[in-house]
């Protein structure tokens, strides 16, 4: 299965065939996005198994939504979309009471984190502390800092107030401070 | 607040361009597969079959309750009277999906006939099993004004002209195959019915060979 010769040579020709629900094509679209798919899971969810169940959810609705499609903007942007909306729907359908409350002070949490330079691992570390974070301000983090929704939009995603949305980002930023103080006594540097 | 800093890496574009192995993904491709495998449309005869499926069923319901209706010792008059009451497979269609569309006036018109006409069906339509007295003929006809009468189910009306049809040899069966029936009839259909059990009933107490007894003591019956 993984000698799959690739049938479709353009990504044009492979989107049509898989709107077609070509299985052929499905497969290969898979196999060529499957790592930066699942990179975004790695990043919503709370663990490793818990991010491959949530890539084969998002494979699955890009596949029945594929239809959708209309070759206007980028396919891999538009796949990036449906996967973290995959994620924001598992985090409501498993946080049935989302933080509606600001929980943290952001002044408390007003405190600039630098992070280590070439540490060995240091990304996936990173990445080990993000999935350690709460749902709530894991999400919260992932939107403002890595997609770059604004609170506002946060605040309407999430169905939370926007202070909330601001409270939870701080909360995280602080657990992320404390967690790379410890692993990285020597390469970080809070001003 | 900022957290990236000229002196360290790029540790927001890393996390953007993060991708990683899932741990066995052939199986994860499989797993995938068989999720749109059940997703697929299913063959043009397997989707008809299933939407008819509960036709089907209701047809096959309505014809074991008719073949029910077909008492050993039921006198023959009843035979035309019971083919009337069931509905044709067209009616059936066109309502099944749809059975609170039938208009209860002419039904209640109906109860009304029949209430003036006996006073053992009314007492019937309230309570089916209960005992009852011989039907006496009818002195009086009258009907009265349609909004001066309640909204009577169709089924109550039903109760008791089962009764009356299968010379209290009826049963709880009967009644729930009829109610069945009642739910799929159309209003027109159903005013014609009610007509037939109207004329059938009046003509069986006229000449006092119905018996209106409760079917737990056959001996009341002539």
């Amino acid at each position: 299965m993984q000698l799959l010769r690739e049938r479709y040579k353009t990504e044009r020709e492979l989107v049509e065939a898989c709107q077609q629900g070509k299985r052929a094509a499905q497969e290969q679209l898979y196999r060529k996005y499957k790592n930066v798919l699942l990179g975004i899971c790695l990043r919503y969810a709370p663990n490793r198994p818990a991010a491959e169940d949530l890539l084969q959810e998002g494979m699955v609705k890009i596949f029945t939504k594929m239809h959708a499609y209309d070759f206007k903007g980028s396919f891999e942007g538009w796949m990036k979309r449906i996967m973290v909306n995959t994620a924001l729907d598992e985090y409501r359908k498993t946080n049935r009471r989302i933080e509606t409350e600001p929980i943290f002070e952001e002044a408390h949490a007003d405190q600039s984190i630098n992070m280590p330079t070439h540490v060995e691992g240091s990304l996936e570390m990173l990445l080990k502390i993000i999935q350690e974070l709460p749902d709530g301000c894991r999400t919260v983090f992932n939107l403002y800092e890595i997609e770059g929704y604004s609170h506002k939009e946060i605040a309407e995603m999430l169905q939370i107030s926007e202070g909330a949305s601001r409270s939870q980002l701080s909360y995280a930023k602080s657990k992320l401070s404390e967690r790379i103080k410890t692993l990285f006594p020597t390469g970080y540097a809070v001003v | 607040m900022q957290w990236s800093d000229e002196n360290n890496f790029d540790w927001r574009a890393g996390l953007q361009n993060l991708e990683a192995e899932p741990a066995d993904a052939d199986n994860l491709w499989l797993k995938i597969e068989s999720r749109l495998d059940r997703r697929k449309p299913r063959r043009t005869g397997m989707i008809i079959l299933r939407r008819y499926a509960s036709i089907a069923a209701a047809l096959a319901l309505l014809m074991w309750a008719s073949a029910s209706l077909w008492l050993p010792d039921a006198p023959t008059e009843i035979q035309p009277i019971a083919s009337v009451i069931a509905p044709q497979p067209a009616v059936i269609e066109q309502h099944i999906t749809t059975p609170k569309n039938i208009n209860l006036l002419p039904v209640a018109i109906a109860v009304e006939k029949i209430e003036k006409k006996s006073a053992v069906v009314p007492t019937l339509l309230t309570t089916p099993t209960s005992t009852l007295t011989k039907a006496q003929p009818i002195t009086e006809y009258q009907v009265s004004k349609a909004d001066s009468l309640p909204e009577i189910h169709p089924s109550k009306l039903y109760q008791a002209g089962l009764v009356a049809l299968g010379k209290g040899k009826y049963c709880t069966s009967h009644y729930n195959m009829t109610l069945a029936k009642m739910s799929l009839c159309q209003k027109d259909h159903l005013h014609h019915e009610v007509d037939q059990m109207i004329r059938f009933v009046e003509d069986k107490i006229a000449t006092n060979c119905l018996c209106m007894a409760d079917p737990n003591e056959p001996g009341d019956c002539q």
